[in-house]
């Protein structure tokens, strides 16, 4: 039997049990081990396909997932939008949503109306979010605060894990990037030899060059040592011209010191990560106009996994590496160290393609008064015309958005024309400004003055100076003097941890970017949290003491009674927030392995909370004393290099609007109508039994 | 080989309102649509139950919208709701609930439905005479020399939809956005054919409620990479650009031929004859001094280029719904055919721009005059913006209705309790004149206000949703809300605040009964004393021409839907 039940289906949700919240709750419960510094990774396994995905982010984790409920769709949209604008606090967003319908479900068990809930909450929230403003740093003072720091001789940083740096040989590909655009400078090569001789590869200051490519406290009395990062490079056939040596690098440290510092502390827990954000931000900072203040463009990061390479091969590199078929070698390697004529396409490169919005005619047939030669056809033509056209304007280099045609591709290698396919708008919108290039669509609009020049090809190698094959085909690293972008290579010998990777690198990217935009940061590491939960519980008292007056809410009631009796039912709404904020707190302390259980973590908390309801303000008390003690949970090895732990802004409280939005969003909603036409085997499928749907 | 079917006979159901099936329905659509009601109201979660976009909505446009019902008496109920709707956009849902009060209140009378239609009809043009008298007591006129009545009309319309989530601060804001935009849509200019101009929403996700905004002009948006490469224009003058609005394709495609067949020979290329074709035209608007080509669908890349190499900005892909604004705003004619093109048609920009926004790269073409603004709305995430959406139409096409009519009424319950609370009174000595034209008896006739009223009062009641109580004031018939009787043990009128609509404040000589219970009914015009008016409070104001048309919908259709005694299905 398979009636088909063409009407919505309406089922109710509402009740003490609310279901919507209990889905909610539910899922969030599962990512529980997500949050924080330290994230426990989590498998998926698909039961139909045994697919299995490694996941740690919030958003990666429900989008596995694959939720069809109503509910667990909101969350899940909600959960991509965040990702989307900030890349980074999906976690906490997704644990908040959970915490925060377990305090709604609460309320619901306590018969609190739910206006009076979603007043109540919205007001808290709000209130909140004005409370934390007071620990919010703006950048300038952090600014200060490093230079004043380096200038008392505070630099403890030197002593990182070596394995969490980019080695010399790295860097020497960095900087051949970062001065040496100049690569086709022709410049005598004694130079070099000198520099050679004086400098053999040297254990005796192994890690300075670091701080000069990673940005950190590099004091001007070590510029000479710029000059070490060509030490490993006797094959390096070019070298940067005098005056690129002339930029100061202490110069750009100055600055660029702040900027490290900042990172390092926004990495929560992905330190590694994070060094290569700093590199990437030495790198822009080396080609960016001195007088212009963008150092840090995220649109000129591109990244290039490499699975199966180890990790600590991962670097940053300006320029554009991509892999190309093995076949280019000999084509990249006759290009190499020529100055490239190219082009760009901004769509396919085939005979087939047309710009999108054309639509083809099928009923258009050839007659032909000659018999069809082989050699003869549409395909044919049109690769000896293209073929023809770029020899004639003497293109060495394009780079296509989309497809290319693999005829073409094959007789463009006799002719060593090297064709790179896929290449993102970013990276062509890059070579465009570099170049002069103007990205055209089809081949029949190429002239002259759409040809740009400077660029340059090379073999990209990873610090062994080996050559990298591993399937991924020829990596090589498309440049030119001047270019904004950056390529950061991202490398870890377990495949199944490279999305993983490339989200974290991400997320480090635009926290950076974000505290930059901001121009302010927050106090880390449960600070904020605490202070929420220290202002709830103060709301709680006072609304306790002032009971029966009056408030004006947050949301709208045009039935007043409610309005008069918000201030009842408030204390018992924002206790249940608050417990929301404590078990955020106490989770991110057990999963970093600060406390062992949650017991300990709670008691911790309590301690905390009790001293700062003794002070006078709450705010000095978690600058001085709560830092102390748990700002550096983020670091497991206390040696390392002290940093304040620090939280975006932006980012974080609207993550907390978006968590909040959702819960009330799915608390008021009391039936869901399942449109379109059902039939009751689907009813039976989507895994509800047919009696809870009421047919219309 | 074709089989053929016999054809099914068609169904016939007689009665079908006493059938339980369909009352059920009924009465569980009901159910959903007075669980919505107000600012209060319970959410619904609309969607296919397979992956499809989800739609958190307690607006009626988009919940019958979403309804695809099988009874052919839900069917009449809600596409009279749907007709009503569409061209008034508000009250929605108080036609629906009113509608079906009225038919569960008149199945239980047991008279025919010839006389309840009779007798309501009356009653029906007693309210709309009332409303329309200068007499009524639930109306206000608007004085557009302040912005104070139509703020209060955008913002009971914003706030009456929760699920956009929005708080006190982001809903004032919002509806001073909403009056910007609408002032901006009206002409300057004096004269017999003049129409309001438009605003264009223009939605982002993922943004704060409060960085929305207006904008004069039409927003286009734009990857950056696309906006650089649209500049330089050429202007006419400092403040004059030419502008061509072309509504046929330009992307080199050949027409359609039908079903025939095109046959060419080798080595003609028809794509290149056409794109010839558009040559020719781009070195006409080169001629013309044409300053910014803007196209509905796609430009072939080559007319691009060559016009982009002679300064004329090409915009393409706008999308058929930005046509109109751009006719309006611009003065240009779309051209639908490559030539010959008129100079007459083109239009005039004062000048166009980048504009950078809450995360998103816009181009503005700004217009001489101003009645096109595209007004940028933003909220957290997709689905709330989507309500935000509904609701910002909503509360401008409200707000267009009362340029026209400048009028509201009372909102929050009051306009219903107190008509409730007039025909009452009315009922009570009407005119045996009146009763002989009707053509039924006195005891029928207040048998029929009486469900009338009821049904009006029940609208009211469905505002609150959390178990409180409605009381009404004895002397106007005014909304009041209080906790619940089992939950207070002192006297109910200790909770009163202010009435539904914020106009009357708690005053010692007011007495309160609960809804639906008043004993005699006084004359609401008999006290008429602005005593206890409050008129610093912003009110709550529901738009006047969608209320009176809504409550004729409603009562109609009920007629409609009670004179059903036959329904014949063809089930072939």
């Amino acid at each position: 039997m398979n009636r088909i039940l063409n009407s919505p289906c309406f089922v109710t949700m509402t009740g003490r049990g609310h279901i919507g919240l209990q889905q909610l709750s539910s899922l969030a419960a599962s990512a529980r081990t997500l949050l924080g510094p330290v994230k426990f990774s989590k498998f998926i396994v698909d039961q139909n396909t045994h697919e299995t995905v490694l996941t740690c982010s919030a958003f990666r984790f429900l989008e596995s997932l694959n939720l069809t409920s109503a509910v667990g769709q909101l969350l899940f949209e909600t959960v991509q939008m965040h990702d989307k604008v900030y890349k980074t606090g999906t976690t906490s967003l997704l644990f908040l949503v959970g915490a925060w319908s377990n305090a709604a479900l609460e309320c619901l068990h306590q018969d609190i109306p739910i206006s009076v809930i979603v007043s109540a909450m919205s007001e808290g929230l709000n209130s909140c979010i004005e409370e934390v403003r007071s620990l919010q740093i703006p950048l300038p003072n952090i600014h200060k605060k490093s230079v004043h720091e380096r200038n008392s001789g505070n630099r403890s940083g030197d002593s990182s894990p070596p394995e969490l740096m980019p080695s010399q040989d790295n860097i020497c590909l960095l900087n051949e990037q970062l001065t040496g655009r100049a690569c086709f400078q022709q410049k005598n090569t004694c130079d070099l030899g000198e520099i050679n001789s004086k400098c053999p590869t040297s254990t005796a200051v192994p890690y300075e060059p670091s701080y000069w490519m990673l940005g950190r406290s590099f004091p001007s009395s070590r510029a000479k040592l710029t000059h070490s990062r060509h030490l490993n490079r006797p094959e390096e056939n070019c070298c940067p011209s005098p005056q690129e040596h002339a930029v100061d690098p202490a110069g750009v440290l100055a600055e660029d010191y702040h900027l490290g510092r900042l990172a390092m502390s926004l990495s929560h827990g992905s330190q590694h990560c994070m060094k290569l954000v700093e590199a990437v931000v030495a790198c822009m900072h080396q080609n960016v106009d001195k007088m212009s203040n963008v150092h840090f463009n995220i649109v000129d990061i591109v990244t290039c996994c490499l699975p199966g390479l180890s990790s600590s091969l991962s670097c940053v590199c300006s320029g554009y590496i991509t892999s190309v078929s093995v076949e280019n070698t000999v084509v990249v390697k006759y290009l190499q160290d020529r100055l490239l004529r190219c082009l760009l396409f901004e769509g396919d490169l085939t005979e087939r393609y047309r710009h999108v919005g054309f639509n083809r005619t099928s009923n258009i047939t050839t007659a032909s008064d000659h018999v069809n030669i082989p050699g003869s056809s549409l395909e044919d033509i049109w690769v000896k015309s293209a073929i023809n056209m770029l020899s004639e304007l003497n293109v060495n280099l394009i780079l296509v958005k989309g497809y290319v045609s693999e005829s073409l591709v094959q007789q463009c290698i006799p002719k060593n024309i090297l064709i790179v396919s896929q290449v993102n708008h970013n990276v062509l919108q890059a070579f465009c400004e570099v170049t002069g290039a103007i990205p055209v669509t089809y081949l029949t609009q190429v002239t002259m003055c759409c040809v740009g020049t400077g660029a340059c090809v090379s073999i990209w190698k990873t610090r062994m100076s080996s050559t990298v094959h591993l399937g991924h085909g020829l990596l090589i690293n498309v440049s030119a003097p001047r270019i904004s972008l950056v390529t950061a290579v991202l490398t870890n010998t377990v495949p199944a941890k490279m999305k993983a990777m490339e989200d974290e690198f991400w997320s480090c990217v635009y926290r950076l970017n974000h505290a930059i935009t901001d121009q302010k940061v927050f106090i880390g590491g449960g600070s904020v949290e605490l202070l929420c939960l220290s202002h709830l519980q103060k709301l709680e008292v006072l609304s306790l003491k002032q009971n029966n007056k009056s408030s004006t809410g947050q949301v709208y009631h045009t039935s007043s009674w409610l309005t008069g009796c918000i201030d009842h039912y408030k204390p018992n709404v924002l206790r249940a927030m608050a417990n929301g904020w404590f078990k955020y707190i106490a989770t991110i302390m057990c999963n970093t392995i600060k406390c062992e259980s949650e017991l300990e973590a709670r008691t911790l908390i309590h301690d905390h909370l009790q001293k700062i309801s003794k002070v006078n303000s709450p705010v000095a008390y978690i600058r001085k004393e709560y830092a102390k003690d748990i700002v550096y949970v983020d670091f497991p090895n206390k040696f390392e290099d002290t940093f304040e732990i620090y939280d975006n802004v932006t980012p974080k409280v609207e993550a907390w609007h978006q968590a909040l939005d959702l819960t009330l969003l799915v608390l008021q909603t009391d039936a869901e109508i399942l449109t379109g036409s059902w039939t009751p085997r689907q009813l039976l499928n989507s895994q509800r039994s047919v009696s809870e749907f009421v047919l219309l | 080989m074709s089989r053929v079917e016999p054809k099914k006979p068609s169904i016939c159901t007689s009665g079908p309102l006493k059938r339980e099936v369909i009352s059920q329905s009924l009465s569980v659509l009901s159910e959903i649509l007075k669980s919505c009601y107000g600012p209060s109201g319970r959410l619904k979660q609309l969607h296919n139950g397979i992956g499809g976009n989800v739609c958190t909505t307690s607006q009626s446009s988009a919940l019958l919208g979403g309804c695809t019902v099988s009874h052919p008496v839900l069917k009449v109920l809600i596409a009279s709701v749907r007709t009503h709707v569409s061209c008034f956009s508000d009250c929605g849902l108080f036609a629906a609930i009113l509608c079906c009060n009225l038919i569960e209140n008149f199945q239980r009378t047991a008279l025919t439905p010839h006389t309840v239609g009779k007798i309501s009809k009356h009653l029906l043009s007693l309210c709309t005479d009332y409303l329309k008298s200068e007499e009524c007591g639930c109306r206000v006129a608007v004085d557009f020399g302040s912005s104070k009545a139509l703020l209060s009309l955008a913002c009971t319309v914003l706030t009456s939809k929760p699920a956009c989530m929005l708080t006190v601060k982001e809903a004032n804001y919002i509806s001073a956005l909403l009056l910007k935009a609408f002032l901006l849509t009206v002409p300057n200019e004096m004269g017999t054919n003049i129409s309001l101009g438009k605003s264009i929403i223009v939605p982002i996700e993922g943004q704060r409620v409060t960085d929305s905004a207006v904008f004069p002009g039409l927003l286009i948006e734009m990857p950056v990479f696309e906006l650089r490469k649209l500049f330089p224009v050429k202007r006419w003058s400092a403040s004059t650009i030419q502008m061509a609005l072309f509504s046929i394709s330009l992307s080199g495609e050949l027409p359609d031929t039908g079903k025939g067949m095109v046959v060419v020979q080798s080595g003609v290329s028809p794509e290149r004859a056409v794109l010839d074709q558009l040559i020719l035209l781009g070195q006409q608007m080169v001629k013309d001094q044409i300053g910014i080509l803007v196209c509905q669908k796609v430009v072939h890349p080559s007319l691009k280029q060559y016009l982009k190499g002679h300064c004329v900005m090409v915009v393409d892909r706008v999308g058929a719904a930005a046509m109109e604004p751009l006719r309006r705003m611009t003065g240009a004619e779309p051209i639908a055919s490559l030539h010959p093109v008129s100079s007459t048609c083109y239009g005039v920009l004062k000048d166009v721009v980048c504009v950078k926004y809450a995360s998103k790269q816009f181009l503005q073409l700004i217009p001489n005059n101003t009645t096109v603004c595209s007004l940028v709305l933003c909220n957290r995430n997709e689905t709330t913006l989507n309500e935000l959406k509904r609701a910002c139409q909503t509360a401008e096409h409200v707000l267009q209705l009362t340029l026209k009519q400048p009028l509201a009424l009372l909102g929050g319950g009051c306009t219903e309790t107190h008509l409730a609370f007039y025909i009452r009174f009315k009922a009570i000595d009407v005119s045996s004149s009146i009763l002989e034209e009707l053509s039924c008896s006195r005891t029928e006739y207040q048998i029929v206000a009486d469900s009338f009223c009821r049904s009006l009062e029940s609208v009211a009641r469905c505002l609150e949703h959390d178990d409180g109580e409605i009381l009404t004031d004895t002397n106007k018939g005014h909304f009041w809300s209080v906790p619940s009787v089992t939950a207070v043990d002192s006297s109910l009128s200790d909770f009163v605040l202010h009435c539904g609509c914020r106009l009357y404040q708690k005053q010692p000589h007011m007495k309160w009964t609960i809804l639906g219970t008043l004993c005699n009914p006084v004359d609401p015009q008999d006290h008429c004393g602005n005593n206890s008016r409050n008129l610093s409070d912003q009110l709550v104001l529901d738009c006047f021409a969608a209320k009176c048309s809504s409550l004729q919908v409603a009562v109609e259709t009920c007629h409609l839907i009670l004179d059903l005694s036959y329904i014949i299905e063809d089930k072939n």
